[in-house]
């Protein structure tokens, strides 16, 4: 089974990378056995439990969980070894979530999600902004403290707008940042933003200008403290119910100058950027619930007996079964093989390229996360060169060749899930529709990945604009 | 016209004043009576108010639907049952299949009405009492057991015991038909049994994907005699019977699932109207489009064809079974589908549970799957 299997069966490909590259496919082997162990005996035993008290409260959180997961120190992974994480790239992410929704689709996007916010940072590059991010994620969860982050594009009346700037030129949002004496006051809505009763910071576009939504957008970010700033009602779900999703209200919101986290007008650029990477990410979630799914029902075919043999028995059992592993196994090596990209030639090659690397060895790590590095990373010339260097190295080009084939894998692995889960249904049959085969949960969780993160009808408009050209619709 | 969720080939077909004044007024039913109530019975899984709503189908008549005339019934046939039970759908599948399972258990009492016994059939019938009693059945499913349901016969007294996996309503209804077998060779026999005799335990009702209203549990039979009334007919001749009664079954999943769909649809139909999206409204979009077209297509041909199932010789009478087993493979996979793509129409609040469609994707599969799940008929179609 493949549960049973390392990296580099999975992929033997990292093997030959291993050979250039050691600390780098050793890393990922560690993280799959961290990953794998954290799936089958945290986030496994856990699973139906969750589920069954979230359908009754939305907002439950499972805080136990988080901080079994913080001891792991799994939602601060992506930072650099030297400041206290993991130094996880998006390999080892990849991993965690394939591993992780193989358990449970809520309890690995509610660590997953979160890293958003990180990546809203990153991908602006603003080295003062990524180092107090840092500093107070590693000091937090040194006290035991979770620190949520919500990324907030949807809004009541545009979901796919805001992911496409044709859309985008022509959409009706609610919400709108008025500039005034240092700052702007935001009026308006966002909704289905997961983590977003949680957060403690959010990350949110809004145009300056509700007529001239795509020359105006721009992207900024609060703290949930923000006077005006309330979170709405948590919808009730049909899956993925570990994971709250809530709707944000802003009401004469103030945000300062200095927490403007897109240049005006770049929003688009912004979300785009971040869709480019993360839409990857759900590819593989989508694998990971497949893969979830046959594991449960070949646990199920094997004891159940049916015409005088066991039910795996049954030849056309094994067609089903095999048909949605070629998918699994087809789609890993692509998710892999994506994974791998985004580490060498998308934002997570800032932290790796050797002048950051330096610059993380030689510095004491006392330095790394003081104020004082913090200040001079502020200073407008240090600020202006570090994300002018991250916008050469990382290039248009890059990000759309990264927005082609991510969505390519959103849709495929998503409706992956969703046909997986549906074929494994139909295996277990009546009897396996029990709560407690998990296979039912499998399958309210798979439907809403082929939603977020664009509808897979978005992907294939940005595969086709990106592979044909832009064309009117 | 579509969007109304009219039933088109019915009427193309003519089949009488009669019929579509009855569908007609289950329909209003539907609206008045279910939809109001669905999404709430699917939370909170009470079943005080699907028997509210079984006592109410009472005025209208359609627990007797299948009763004969003279036991106080409405003498209708299969046909006109699976097209009621298509616009029952249309507002729950859960109050539909509750009425699935009873329709078919009465379908194969009351064929063979001359073997069972007055006085049970006075109770079913309510001929007394002017209440008929709610019945459910329990189809031999694929899965075996160790304590399979068995009839036995121990010194003249016939006897049952074993378990009834996840018998539909079990726990709601009054009388429960069962097809067992027994010591006495490869055929099943027809037993009808109180759920309140001694020796009947109906189990907790099991939280399953969907169908939340109909209590889903399994009946444990321990040394539960029969006195002779309960058996109808001969011991092990009811072979024939049983694939009638699950193809009758089946042809009522097929009418179930076209009326999710017909709703799965109109939801999505109604929404696209009215949502913005890319510089016009989403119905504009050729791909929405062609998602709410494949559910027209299909919803079309499926009512043609579970219609078609219960053709037989005599307009409504049940034709060749491999119909029925062919509209339920197809219906059931349509209206998942219809309800996977309504979702997707909807994006983001099509999967919260206030639209009611991720409850159609979640009844649907349970379709699917009743009895013997599609892909295991799949492969046992071709004789």
């Amino acid at each position: 089974m493949a549960n049973e299997q390392d990296l580099l069966e999975y992929a033997p490909i990292l093997g030959v990378l291993k050979k250039k590259f050691p600390s780098y496919i050793e890393r990922a082997e560690e993280a799959q056995r961290l990953c794998r162990k954290f799936a089958r005996e945290v986030i496994a035993p856990l699973s139906l439990e969750v589920d069954s008290k979230c359908a009754i409260d939305p907002t439950y959180v499972d805080w136990d969980y988080y901080r079994k997961a913080m001891e792991l120190h799994i939602p601060t992974a992506f930072i650099p070894k030297k400041m206290g994480g993991k130094g996880w790239g998006a390999l080892d992410l990849w991993i965690f979530v394939e591993e992780g929704c193989s358990a449970c689709v809520g309890l690995t996007a509610l660590i997953g999600f979160n890293m958003f916010g990180f990546l809203c940072a990153c991908v602006e590059f603003m080295p003062a902004v990524l180092l107090n991010m840092i500093k107070h994620m590693i000091e937090e969860e040194k006290r035991g403290n979770p620190v949520f982050f919500a990324w907030a594009i949807t809004e009541p009346g545009a979901g796919t707008d805001v992911q496409h700037p044709a859309a985008m030129a022509r959409m009706r949002p609610s919400i709108e940042a008025r500039k005034v004496k240092g700052g702007y006051i935001v009026n308006g809505r966002k909704q289905f933003i997961t983590n977003g009763n949680l957060a403690d910071f959010i990350c949110f576009n809004a145009p300056l200008d509700r007529t001239k939504v795509l020359e105006t957008d721009t992207t900024f970010m609060i703290p949930a403290t923000t006077p005006g700033f309330s979170v709405g009602r948590v919808e009730n779900k049909c899956g993925q119910k570990a994971c709250p999703t809530a709707e944000l209200i802003f009401e004469d919101v103030f945000v300062p100058e200095s927490n403007l986290w897109s240049p005006e007008g770049e929003g688009i650029r912004h979300s785009t950027e971040i869709l480019s990477t993360t839409r990857g990410a759900i590819g593989m979630l989508g694998v990971g619930i497949a893969r979830g799914a046959v594991e449960r029902t070949v646990r199920f075919a094997s004891e159940k007996r049916v015409r005088g043999h066991a039910l795996i028995d049954e030849g056309w059992v094994q067609f089903a079964l095999a048909d949605i592993l070629m998918d699994i196994i087809n789609l890993r090596h692509a998710m892999l093989n994506f994974a791998v990209a985004v580490d060498f030639y998308h934002v997570m090659k800032m932290l790796n390229n050797p002048l950051a690397k330096t610059a993380l060895r030689i510095t004491p790590k006392s330095v790394l996360l003081s104020d004082k590095l913090e200040e001079l990373a502020g200073m407008g010339i240090v600020s202006t060169m570090v994300s002018g260097l991250k916008k050469k190295m990382v290039s248009e080009e890059i990000i759309s060749n990264f927005v082609r084939h991510g969505s390519a894998l959103k849709a495929k692995g998503t409706d992956l899930g969703m046909r997986a889960t549906s074929i494994c249904a139909d295996i277990v049959g009546l009897e396996g529709m029990k709560r407690d085969y998990g296979i039912e949960k499998l399958f309210r969780d798979a439907k809403i990945a082929q939603i977020y993160e664009g509808t897979n009808q978005l992907n294939q408009i940005d595969v086709f604009d990106r592979e044909v050209g832009y064309h009117d619709r | 016209m579509y969007s109304t969720g009219r039933l088109v080939t019915m009427i193309d077909r003519g089949f009488g004043e009669g019929i579509k004044e009855i569908v007609e007024v289950c329909r209003q039913f539907t609206r008045k009576e279910i939809e109001p109530v669905a999404l709430d019975m699917d939370q909170s899984h009470d079943r005080e108010r699907l028997k509210a709503i079984w006592e109410k189908s009472m005025e209208l008549g359609i627990p007797s639907l299948l009763i004969p005339e003279e036991y106080g019934g409405s003498d209708q046939t299969p046909l006109t049952a699976a097209l009621v039970l298509d616009e029952l759908a249309f507002g729950c599948c859960s109050v539909a299949v509750l009425f699935a399972h009873h329709l078919a258990a009465c379908y194969a009492l009351f064929s063979q009405a001359n073997k069972v016994s007055k006085e049970i059939l006075k109770l079913l019938s309510g001929e007394d009492s002017g209440k008929p009693a709610m019945l459910t059945l329990s189809l031999p499913t694929e899965i075996e057991r160790e304590n399979q349901l068995r009839l036995e016969n121990s010194q003249g007294v016939l006897s049952l015991s074993g378990v009834a996996p996840l018998v539909g309503c079990a726990p709601i209804a009054d009388y429960i038909v069962l097809f067992p077998r027994g010591d006495y060779g490869d055929g099943v026999s027809l037993v009808v049994v109180s759920t309140r005799s001694a020796g009947v335990s109906v189990g907790k009702a099991e939280t399953m994907l969907g169908l939340n209203a109909v209590p889903f549990a399994d009946v444990t039979f321990e040394n539960c005699e029969l006195p002779g009334k309960e058996l109808v007919g001969e011991r092990g001749q009811m072979n024939d019977l049983l694939h009638r009664t699950l193809h009758v079954f089946y042809g009522f999943c097929s009418a179930i699932a076209m009326g999710a769909t017909r709703s799965a649809f109109s939801k999505a139909l109604q929404y696209a109207k009215n949502r913005y999206q890319f510089g016009k409204m989403i119905i504009e979009h050729h791909e929405i489009r062609r998602l709410l077209a494949n559910m027209l297509i299909k919803m079309n041909v499926g009512t043609a064809g579970y219609i078609q199932a219960f053709v037989g010789e005599e307009v409504g009478s049940l034709a060749t079974e491999r119909r029925a087993d062919l509209a339920r493979i197809f219906c059931t996979d349509t209206a998942l589908q219809s309800a996977i793509d309504a979702i997707q129409i909807h994006g983001g609040i099509g999967y919260m549970k206030e639209t009611g469609i991720e409850k159609i994707m979640r009844d649907s599969k349970m379709l699917q799957v009743l009895v013997k799940s599609n892909r295991f008929m799949e492969v046992d179609v071709i004789a």
